[in-house]
């Protein structure tokens, strides 16, 4: 019966076919390090399960964000889990694609033929960052007021058009309503597709390519 | 018939995916299932007496809409509910007191002098004077709410929950 | 790269593919172990360590030191290594070039060999880029000074109330009274005899909302002589501070608001067992903290009577000591009856405490004014009955009184023993008895007397003992016994036997409560019931928390001996 099913599944989606391709491919022996990528995207969908949940209650406005948060803290049950799940996984992340770049750049994986995937690499390392600086700011509290307002000063001391880029970063000349609206958007569907997408071509070119090996001494 | 080694690694590793996945699932399934229901089932609790006035400033047979307000907290907004209530009184001590929300949608009842009748503007659902139905859609009478009388002063025992 | 290279490559990986692993299920396995193994690190983190509670953004607030998050730090120490005119470079030029850099990083090293020696330069620069990044990260995490430390922040509406209350009692009770009263101001430097409207009445809770009055503490009312407390318009508040404050006058003034049970809980101030030492750190300091602290703090007229802690209530002051224990002559109980002496004028200047309130500080005094619960049991159990031990040294109280008779109704004792009991109290202690099942043994009068705990604060009792040394206080008004402390009589009734299971004590004090008061069914829906024993003594109380006093609500107490004896009662449910 099950059989059965799948076979009918099978005929319309290709389901062998995918299984082929992606799953019964072979590889060259690779070690511990090589699961930081997959560690990666494994983080990424926690963040998007728990921001996504995060957003039922979250309020982008400078009148409720700070209360908005403590009530997910303390009125929400495990509003706490919730957020602190995605508090630190913005930290693992961060960590952990970092390290991923490491391990991508000591093994020379970067080279001939995989040129473009380390672009894309570079694309999702940058945007985790963007998710760290956007998210510092969205609950509104003292150290994520203040941190946003030097971090958002950095890109103004840039002679010429300094402060232009920093008017464009928080919408206005001051750190506002406005720049935690724009923030939020950034955080939740700029950055977000930007990262889908990103991963999309990322993963396709590890499946057309194969993931690297461990260089001997002949390489 | 024997499996070979490599199909019961397979299936091994199927099995611990499974198993890990439903675990992983379940940790932050089952919180999130209560985190985003919580807050709809958390029962509001209001207990309390609110004073009505002087009973004597009620006329005799004469419904007479009370209304006031309470304030309430949900999430982390404040907002003020606004109550109505009917204020019936008999004799110089019966009374009765009836909520003015129709027991059909919830619409605010009206009283109308002439036809003496409490009607409900939405469906057309209409009450005695004792908020007994006497046509319409409503289901069952106006709600009463429980009085009592101090030194003359009329209050009545608001509970919600 | 030229072709030969290219070729090579893909020869050398289509061997090591061949030789290789399957990616299902090799490849995945690892993974799966190496994704639940920080799935769990993430439960574990965010359970034990959780997210740090931080208060609301003040863009006021310019004594806080802006931190990053931590993976900016490194960025955040490198900026500072660049003078002004030249910190564009660190802040935007050569992060830029390396963003750049590592986006070309495959055209720009062009270098064919991957094995870790035949690339010594690239390996070499991330090597030190990466260490240089670690190394600024730690100096950054060293360096920075911590945050001042800020007072837990409140979570919960019970903590932001009772936050509230502090923040109100410290920076408003000088001018609007520790209830919100207003009235005349004294002793405020510039404000003096302006007279203040009450702001605890529906005119000020149900006119104004919320951001209304956060506006007000904040900006002040200038040309009425408020000053603004708000951190953006001089004063020294934050907006969360602000918000508490008024939360706190919400809860606790707009009759729309239902104050939480716990919140009144942590407001009142403790009440006092029959013949009980109040201790500094239960009573006294709460009572300090709300009338007092407002004016003896530091920057105030005070004459250097600062009153934050126990050690500056006993020490401080120009005229130390204002408290000498067993003393009660000493300044501050002089001035709390309204006394003039050189130390200063009667305390607080504008309204006189509660009467009640007034008592615990004699019994502390009286009791060697104790700092911790501890001292002060140990206090009541040296000296078991302070209140019935009438001394010379009251004298000059009672001759104060003499001139202002109506700031001390209750304090002062009355040396009129020994006199006849009067006929109608004896016929209620009797019935009393028989009721509560005392002995009914012969009682002797001792004195006329203001009570503790009273919710009105200016109850008059007179006191009469029995032979085995049981004290019951009746009522002068309602004519009852509203308090009997058995506890010099259970030496006498410790021999009888077997010691009753709660169920039933449960169920005597039940009916001790339906046979004393009439319709207690009715009144009990109003009342918060509570069961609790220390040591040998179980107690059962009904309070009533719908009561409007915020001092000490009615409440309904009947304490049994472990071995079923009633020693203790406690009745004002049934005053008017």
């Amino acid at each position: 019966m099950l059989k059965k099913l799948f076979n009918w599944l099978d005929e319309r989606l290709g389901l062998t076919s995918i299984y082929n391709v992606v799953l019964d491919r072979k590889v060259p022996k690779v070690n511990w390090f090589f699961t930081l990528g997959s560690a990666s995207l494994f983080l990424f969908l926690m963040q998007g399960v728990t921001g996504i949940l995060l957003t039922v209650y979250y309020v982008p406005t400078p009148d409720h964000a700070y209360d908005s948060i403590q009530y997910i803290m303390n009125g929400v049950t495990f509003g706490w889990l919730i957020r602190g799940i995605h508090h630190w996984g913005a930290t693992l992340m961060v960590l952990v694609v970092f390290l991923h770049m490491l391990r991508t750049f000591y093994f020379g994986a970067y080279k001939y033929p995989r040129e473009i995937t380390w672009l894309t690499g570079v694309i999702l390392l940058l945007s985790t960052l963007g998710m760290g600086f956007t998210g510092y700011l969205l609950p509104w509290n003292q150290r994520s007021y203040w941190a946003t307002t030097v971090g958002t000063e950095i890109p103004g001391t840039v002679p010429f058009f300094g402060q232009f880029l920093t008017n464009v970063l928080r919408g206005g000349s001051d750190l506002s309503a406005l720049t935690l609206s724009r923030f939020f958007s950034v955080h939740i569907w700029f950055l977000p597709a930007v990262i889908l997408g990103t991963i999309g071509i990322h993963l396709y070119l590890i499946i057309r390519i194969g993931i690297s090996h461990i260089p001997d001494k002949d390489d | 018939m024997s499996k070979s080694p490599n199909l019961n690694r397979r299936e091994f590793v199927t099995l611990v995916s499974t198993v890990v996945g439903s675990v992983m699932t379940a940790i932050v399934g089952i919180p999130a299932i209560g985190y985003i229901l919580s807050p709809s089932l958390r029962t509001k609790k209001t207990d309390a007496w609110i004073p009505l006035g002087k009973l004597e400033n009620y006329p005799v047979n004469q419904p007479t809409l009370f209304t006031f307000t309470r304030s309430i907290t949900t999430g982390w907004e404040k907002t003020v509910n606004s109550y109505g209530v009917f204020v019936v009184r008999k004799s110089d001590t019966e009374i009765e007191v009836l909520s003015n929300v129709c027991t059909h949608l919830s619409c605010r009842v009206n009283w109308n002098e002439e036809k003496q009748e409490y009607i409900c503007p939405c469906h057309d659902g209409r009450f005695n004077i004792d908020g007994k139905v006497d046509s319409g859609p409503p289901p069952r009478p106006l709600d009463q709410y429980e009085y009592k009388i101090e030194n003359g002063d009329l209050f009545i025992h608001l509970k919600e929950s | 790269m030229n072709e030969e290279f290219k070729k090579r490559y893909k020869e050398k990986y289509y061997s090591l593919k061949q030789k290789g692993v399957k990616f299902f299920p090799d490849i995945i396995y690892k993974d799966l172990v190496v994704s639940f193994g920080l799935f769990i690190l993430l439960i574990l983190l965010a359970t034990f360590i959780g997210v740090e509670n931080e208060p609301k953004a003040d863009p006021a607030d310019t004594s806080y030191i802006p931190r990053p998050e931590w993976y900016f730090l490194f960025l955040f120490q490198f900026l500072k290594y660049f003078p002004g005119n030249l910190e564009w470079v660190g802040a935007a030029l050569i992060p830029g070039i390396a963003v750049l850099v590592l986006f070309l990083l495959p055209f720009i090293d062009r270098n064919p060999y991957r094995y870790f020696s035949k690339r010594k330069i690239a390996i070499g620069t991330m090597t030190i880029i990466v260490v240089g990044m670690v190394v600024l990260t730690i100096i950054a995490a060293v360096t920075t000074p911590p945050q001042p430390t800020s007072a837990g922040v409140a979570t919960t509406l019970t903590e932001k109330i009772a936050a509230g209350q502090d923040l109100y009692s410290v920076n408003c009770v000088e001018c609007h009274g520790p209830d919100g009263e207003g009235g005349e101001i004294k002793g405020v430097a510039g404000l003096e005899g302006v007279v203040v409207k009450p702001i605890h009445d529906n005119d000020v809770m149900y006119a104004f909302t919320d951001n209304t009055l956060a506006n007000i503490i904040s900006m002040g009312m200038p040309n009425r002589g408020m000053t603004p407390f708000g951190r953006p318009y001089g004063g020294q508040l934050s907006p969360s501070e602000i918000e508490n404050i008024v939360t706190f006058m919400r809860y606790t003034w707009d009759d729309r608001a239902e104050l939480p049970p716990e919140a009144a809980q942590a407001a009142a101030i403790p009440t006092l067992a029959p013949n009980e030492v109040p201790s500094y750190d239960v009573q006294i300091a709460p009572i300090v903290k709300r009338y007092c602290v407002s004016c003896h703090r530091p920057g105030k007229e005070n004459n250097h009577y600062t009153m934050e802690s126990y050690d500056e209530v006993m020490k401080s002051g120009d005229h130390a000591p204002n408290i000498v224990p067993g003393d009660l002559n000493s300044n501050l109980i002089r001035m709390i009856h309204r006394e003039e002496i050189p130390a200063g004028g009667p305390m607080p200047p504008t309204k006189p405490l509660p009467a009640d309130l007034i008592q615990i500080f004699e019994r502390w005094v009286q009791g060697g004014a104790p700092q911790t619960a501890e001292q002060a049991k140990q206090a009541s159990g040296s000296n078991p009955v302070p209140t019935a031990t009438p001394s010379a040294e009251i004298s000059p109280t009672s001759a104060a009184t003499e001139t202002q008779p109506h700031n001390t109704p209750t304090s002062t004792v009355q040396a009129t023993s020994p006199a006849t009991p009067a006929a109608e109290d004896l016929i209620v202690i009797d019935q009393f008895r028989k009721l509560l099942g005392l002995p009914e043994l012969p009682v002797n009068f001792i004195e006329k007397t203001g009570m503790v705990n009273s919710p009105s604060g200016d109850l008059t009792v007179v006191v009469y003992q029995d032979s085995e040394g049981r004290l019951y206080s009746v009522d002068q008004i309602s004519h009852q016994v509203v308090e009997v402390d058995g506890r010099n009589a259970l030496a006498a009734v410790t021999e009888q036997s077997g010691a009753p299971t709660m169920e039933a004590l449960k169920e005597k004090a039940s009916q001790i409560a339906h046979a004393l008061i009439p319709d207690f069914e009715n009144l009990s829906k109003n009342l918060v019931y509570e069961e609790s024993s220390k040591g040998d003594y179980i107690y059962f109380t009904w309070r009533d928390q719908n009561a409007s006093t915020t001092l000490n609500k009615p409440f309904l107490q009947i304490g049994f001996y472990k071995n079923g004896v009633i020693f203790a009662f406690y009745n004002t449910l049934t005053l008017k």
